[in-house]
């Protein structure tokens, strides 16, 4: 629980930055709500580089907590944007142009940052990886680099595409915020690595169903909260 | 570490460079003849207004080295104007779309893109809005 506060006000103050500068821009409620599942995407892509599924101090003595937590939040950064895609495309069936290679190059990245997410999320799953993978140092390795491509390659997307980044300190607080949770799991790993604290020490129960529950209170929160957004700006 | 087990690191990289690269490589090519964006004008959607709302150079000729009569045409051919022919023509279409939306009137596109940049002028551009 005690993760759902600082996600509230991150994705408050994530909505006002990435959202406010254009009033104008509403076409109509399904284009909107697109917007926001590829907004709320973002959000949730950010997340997966801040909770990595190492364990932290807080808020739960235990490995599997975190590792499920990861995996829930990635199932909501790949709903959300199966949601984004297809309403967008259900709503502007021209979108598809865009994948023709003369179309517009910003949407072409995020295409290709949609399919190696895909790709990051199904090369996971522990059958899958075992195969592919010798030991899961290199596993790491791999994941970490589709990782960065796919928020690379998401960040171009939002700045390029300038739909909803309009002005300058926009794209530069977009930049600035995917660089910075690209540095996030090394910062983390160094910083747990110098702590008094070592998690996975004092091991409690199972908590890894718990994480489910975060996670379906933290998409909630986020939807109620885009709801509400869409509502006041509309 | 064995060689051979840090394969997958490779892969991943070149999976990835390849992916980009391609997409990269085949818009440049594609984009290399130069053409422009399509764009969608019906003289007919804009009847009610004065011909001179539009074509400002009939009453009030400009100077000007162009040797095209047409809109773009002569913007392009006009080195002051040529470097600002996106920000202008976007300010002068949609600026007006934007002012009959705001007196509650029939307007044009005013965000959609595909409303006025159309691969094809004649597939309805605005898909379904509800
Ligand atoms: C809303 C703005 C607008 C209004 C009003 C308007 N036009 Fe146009 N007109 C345009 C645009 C834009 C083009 C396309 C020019 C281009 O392709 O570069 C054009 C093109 C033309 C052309 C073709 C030019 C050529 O040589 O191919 C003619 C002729 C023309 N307009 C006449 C008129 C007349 C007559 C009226 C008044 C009844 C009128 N227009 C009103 C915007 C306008
Ligand atoms: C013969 C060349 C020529 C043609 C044809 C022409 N323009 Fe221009 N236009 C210019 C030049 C030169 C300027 C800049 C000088 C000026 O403002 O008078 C200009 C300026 C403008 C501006 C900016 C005006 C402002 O107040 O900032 C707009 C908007 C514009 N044109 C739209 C159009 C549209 C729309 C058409 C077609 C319906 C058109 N022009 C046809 C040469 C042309
Ligand atoms: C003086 C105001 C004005 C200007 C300038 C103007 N428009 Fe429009 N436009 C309108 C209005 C009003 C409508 C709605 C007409 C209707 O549906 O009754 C419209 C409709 C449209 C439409 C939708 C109807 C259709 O043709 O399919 C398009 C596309 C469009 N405008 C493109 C443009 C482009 C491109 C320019 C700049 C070259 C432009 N307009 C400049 C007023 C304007
Ligand atoms: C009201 C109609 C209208 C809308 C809506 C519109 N544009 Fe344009 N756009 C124009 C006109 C007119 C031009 C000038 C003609 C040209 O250069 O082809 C232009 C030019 C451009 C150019 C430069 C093309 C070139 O050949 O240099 C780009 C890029 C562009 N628009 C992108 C966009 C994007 C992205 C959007 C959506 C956010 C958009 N436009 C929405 C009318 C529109």
């Amino acid at each position: 629980m005690l993760l759902c506060l600082p996600v509230l006000c991150a994705y408050s103050v994530f909505l006002l930055g990435f959202w406010l500068a254009r009033d104008d821009l509403h076409l109509s409620l399904s284009w909107d709500v697109a917007m926001a599942a590829g907004c709320g995407a973002f959000f949730f892509l950010l997340m997966l580089f801040t909770l990595t599924g190492r364990p932290l101090p807080l808020p739960f003595f235990d490995g599997k907590f975190f590792l499920s937590l990861h995996r829930w939040i990635a199932a909501l950064f790949i709903g959300c944007l199966t949601f984004h895609i297809g309403l967008i495309i259900f709503t502007d069936p021209q979108t598809l142009y865009d994948l023709w290679p003369s179309g517009a190059i910003a949407m072409q990245t995020g295409a290709v940052a949609a399919v190696l997410a895909v790709v990051t999320g199904g090369l996971a799953f522990r059958r899958v990886w075992r195969r592919f993978y010798a030991t899961s140092g290199i596993f790491r390795i791999s994941h970490a680099m589709l990782a960065v491509a796919v928020l690379a390659g998401s960040a171009v997307h939002l700045v390029g595409t300038q739909v909803h980044l309009v002005q300058s300190w926009q794209r530069e607080l977009c930049v600035g915020v995917a660089v910075t949770a690209a540095l996030l799991p090394s910062a983390e790993r160094w910083l747990l690595a110098r702590s008094a604290v070592h998690p996975g020490r004092k091991r409690r129960r199972d908590m890894s169903p718990m994480a489910a529950v975060l996670a379906g209170i933290m998409l909630c929160m986020i939807v109620s909260e885009t709801a509400a957004f869409l509502f006041w700006r509309r | 570490m064995n060689r051979r087990r840090l394969l997958p690191v490779f892969f991943t990289a070149a999976g990835i460079a390849l992916l980009f690269g391609i997409m990269l490589v085949a818009h440049r090519m594609t984009l290399a003849k130069g053409q422009d964006i399509p764009l969608v004008f019906h003289h007919h959607a804009h009847g009610g207004f004065s011909c001179m709302t539009c074509h400002h150079d009939f009453l009030t000729p400009v100077s000007t080295p162009a040797t095209h009569r047409t809109c773009i045409a002569c913007h392009k051919e006009t080195p002051e104007v040529a470097p600002v022919i996106r920000d202008q023509f976007h300010a002068f279409c949609i600026g007006c779309h934007l002012k009959q939306q705001g007196e509650d009137r029939s307007a044009g596109p005013v965000h959609e893109c595909r409303a006025c940049h159309a691969h094809k002028a004649d597939i309805r551009a605005h898909g379904h809005l509800y």
